[in-house]
């Protein structure tokens, strides 16, 4: 009986995965929105504070994030080379919890690493599940299969 | 040119749908540790809690908030063990809704200001588990879905 009621709402509930994936991506463009831009607008306090911490090539890892965190915006919003970004931009966010969060603990009011750990958890189900039927990597690379 | 690459998206799209199972799971212990200081904040201060969601505004205060709390310290529970996945995501997307409306809305987004921004996670992370379920490490398939 129970069996039956969860197959059943599991075939209508299953219509709902592409739009919450849509959403998904459309929060995540939007938080990596500000940090991008922010890097973008004064790149070389970026790498003096990326030196500061101990970032190895800090100008370099400087462009390296801002570029990617400004990919991130623009792909992740079309849904283009959803599972692809997402791979970098975890990286980004593993190294944010690593060299400013951590010691911050968990809460995000704290300045903790809550924030970015959920952020890789939504990169973490793009690069598991793809972008859903809202982007245009199901144009591009799924529909005919 | 293209298709080549196509190839590789497609190839790489295989290779990466063996974790999906993975990311449901961290997903769900994540928000079972999420909900369990809530949780336990509430029923240690009920009364407290009680007359807040009065102060919010809310009707049937002390309904609501004894509904929220078992929600939550339910959730705690069934979303570790990976059971009823589905069905507890339901209650809960209606908690983080009210509590973006009730508490958050007027904060704006940043969590610095106690704007939306986690209760609106956290509301996205359970439509996923409601539309996705718990996966493959979870009692649901071991109950629901081994045998189809």
């Amino acid at each position: 009986m129970l069996g039956k009621i969860y197959g059943f709402s599991t075939n209508i509930l299953q219509n709902f995965q592409s739009i919450s994936l849509l959403l998904a991506r459309l929060v995540v463009a939007y938080g990596f929105y500000d940090p991008a831009i922010k890097k973008w607008q004064d790149i070389d306090a970026i790498a003096s504070w990326f030196g500061s911490m101990g970032i190895p090539l800090p100008t370099l890892n400087a462009y390296m994030a801002a570029t990617t965190e400004l990919l991130g915006v623009v792909l992740l919003t079309l849904g283009l080379f959803t599972r692809l970004i997402s791979v970098p931009l975890m990286v980004v966010m593993v190294v944010a919890i690593m060299t400013v969060h951590l010691a911050h603990g968990f809460a995000a009011g704290d300045n903790g690493f809550e924030i970015p750990l959920y952020y890789m958890l939504f990169l973490f189900i793009f690069m598991s599940h793809g972008a859903g039927k809202f982007s245009l990597d199901y144009l591009f690379f799924e529909k005919e299969k | 040119m293209f298709s080549k690459f196509r190839e590789f998206y497609l190839e790489f799209s295989v290779l990466m749908n063996h974790f999906q199972s993975f990311s449901l799971l961290f997903l769900r212990l994540a928000l079972a540790y999420g909900f369990y200081e809530p949780a336990l904040t509430k029923w240690s201060n009920f009364s407290a809690t009680v007359e807040w969601f009065t102060q919010l505004g809310i009707p049937f205060a002390s309904l609501i908030t004894f509904l929220t709390a078992s929600f939550e310290i339910v959730a705690v529970l069934l979303l570790s063990l990976g059971l009823f996945t589905r069905f507890i995501s339901i209650p809960l997307m209606i908690v983080m809704l009210s509590a973006i409306l009730f508490v958050h809305i007027g904060n704006g987004f940043s969590v610095g200001e106690n704007g939306f921004e986690i209760p609106l996670y956290y509301f996205i992370f359970l439509g996923i588990l409601l539309s996705r379920g718990a996966g493959k490490f979870s009692l649901d398939f071991l109950f629901f879905k081994k045998e189809k």
